[in-house]
C-alpha cells in the first residue's frame, strides 16, 4: 500500500510540475497572440492544438498496450531518462549562472514585437495568429503528452498522471484569465530542476526493470533514486559555482 | 518536406540538447546493461550502479560545461585590451 502511494504520488507530482512548466510557456505565447492580434484566432488556434494532442493520446495510448511490457519499460524508460537528464543538466547550468534563466516577461515582449511586425493576412481568420497559437500549444503540449504517457503508461498509472497534468492546465488557465499577463513569478528553473530529478529517477527505474536488473526495495527504490539524482544535481550546481568563482577571484586582484 | 524536417528536429530536441552528454548516457546505459552482469559483484548492485553512472555523467558534464564557460570568459577578457589598442 505504502509502495503504491509513493509511486503514484511521484507520478502525479512529476506530471503536475512538468505540465505546469510547459503550460506556462504556452500561455505566454497565446496571451501575446490574443493581445496583439485578437482573442478569436488565439483561442481557436489553442483549441485546435489541444484537439490534436487529445487525438494523439487517443490514437497512441491503446497502441502501447500491445507492446510487450519489458520492451515498453526499456523504450519509455530510455526516452524518459534522456528527457529528464536533459532538463536536469539545463536546470543545473541555469542555477549555476552558466546559462541565462528563462524569462517569461522578455519572451512575451519578443513575441508581441514579432506579432506586431508580422503584417496582416486576408480572409475572415488571422492565419498568422491562428498558426502561432496552434504551434505554441502543440509544441509545448507534445512534451506534456510524452511525460504523461511515459510516467503513467508503464506503471499502469495513466489516470493519476493525466490528473496531474489536468490540474496544472486548469491552474494555468485560471491564472491566465485572472492576471491577463505572463506568469513571470513561477519559479520555472526550480520546477525544471525538480521535474528533471523525478523524470531521471523514473527513467532509470524503468530501464532497470526492462533489462531485469533487480532494484533493492522494488518500487520503493524510486524514492532512493529521487534522493540520489537530487544529491548529484545539487553537487553539480555547487561544483559549477565553485569553478566560476575560482575564475572570478584572480581577475579581481 | 520542410515542415516534416522541422517536426523531426523538434522531436530530436526533446531528448538531445548536448550531443556528447546524451551519447555518454546512452553508452553507459547500453554498456552497463551488458557489462554489469558480467562483473563478479552481487547482482543486487547492478541497478544502483547503473543509476550511479548516470548521476556521475551529469556531474562530469556540468563540471565540463562550467570549465568551458570559464575558458570562454577568460578568452573574452583577454581580447578586451587588444580591442582598445585598435
Amino acid at each position: 500500500m505504502m509502495i503504491d502511494w509513493a509511486h503514484a504520488g511521484a507520478t502525479v507530482l512529476a506530471s503536475f510540475l512538468a505540465s505546469l512548466v510547459e503550460f506556462v510557456e504556452a500561455l505566454t505565447i497565446v496571451l501575446a497572440v490574443g493581445t496583439v492580434r485578437g482573442w478569436r484566432p488565439a483561442l481557436a488556434g489553442a483549441l485546435a492544438g489541444a484537439a490534436l494532442l487529445v487525438a494523439l493520446v487517443v490514437v497512441l495510448g491503446p497502441l502501447l498496450d500491445r507492446v510487450p511490457i519489458a520492451w515498453l519499460q526499456l523504450a519509455v524508460g530510455g526516452l524518459l531518462l534522456l528527457f529528464g537528464m536533459r532538463w536536469l543538466r539545463k536546470a543545473v547550468l541555469r542555477a549555476a549562472g552558466i546559462v541565462p534563466l528563462h524569462d517569461e516577461v522578455s519572451a512575451y515582449a519578443e513575441q508581441t514585437q514579432s506579432l506586431k511586425t508580422a503584417g496582416t493576412t486576408h480572409g475572415p481568420w488571422d492565419a498568422i495568429a491562428l498558426v502561432t497559437s496552434f504551434k505554441a500549444v502543440v509544441l509545448e503540449g507534445l512534451e506534456v503528452v510524452f511525460i504523461v504517457i511515459a510516467v503513467g503508461a508503464v506503471g499502469g498509472r495513466l489516470l493519476p498522471a493525466a490528473a496531474g497534468a489536468g490540474v496544472a492546465l486548469l491552474l494555468v488557465i485560471a491564472l491566465g484569465i485572472a492576471l491577463h499577463r505572463p506568469l513571470a513569478r513561477v519559479p520555472e528553473n526550480s520546477l525544471k530542476f525538480a521535474v528533471g530529478v523525478l523524470l531521471s529517477a523514473f527513467g532509470i527505474f524503468w530501464v532497470g526493470e526492462g533489462i531485469h536488473f533487480p532494484w533493492p526495495g522494488e518500487d520503493l527504490a524510486i524514492l532512493g533514486l529521487i534522493v540520489g539524482f537530487l544529491a548529484a544535481a545539487l553537487l553539480s550546481v555547487d561544483l559549477c559555482r565553485r569553478s566560476l568563482a575560482a575564475r572570478a577571484r584572480p581577475a579581481k586582484s | 518536406m520542410s515542415w516534416l524536417s522541422a517536426a523531426a528536429r523538434e522531436l530530436f530536441g526533446l531528448f538531445v540538447d548536448d550531443v556528447p552528454y546524451t551519447a555518454a548516457i546512452a553508452i553507459w546505459v547500453v554498456g552497463g546493461a551488458f557489462a554489469l552482469p558480467e562483473l563478479a559483484i552481487d547482482p543486487g548492485w547492478d541497478a544502483p550502479l547503473l543509476a550511479a553512472g548516470c548521476a556521475l555523467v551529469l556531474v562530469v558534464s556540468s563540471g565540463y560545461a562550467a570549465f568551458s564557460h570559464r575558458r570562454r570568459l577568460a578568452t573574452q577578457l583577454r581580447s578586451v585590451p587588444m580591442d582598445e589598442h585598435r
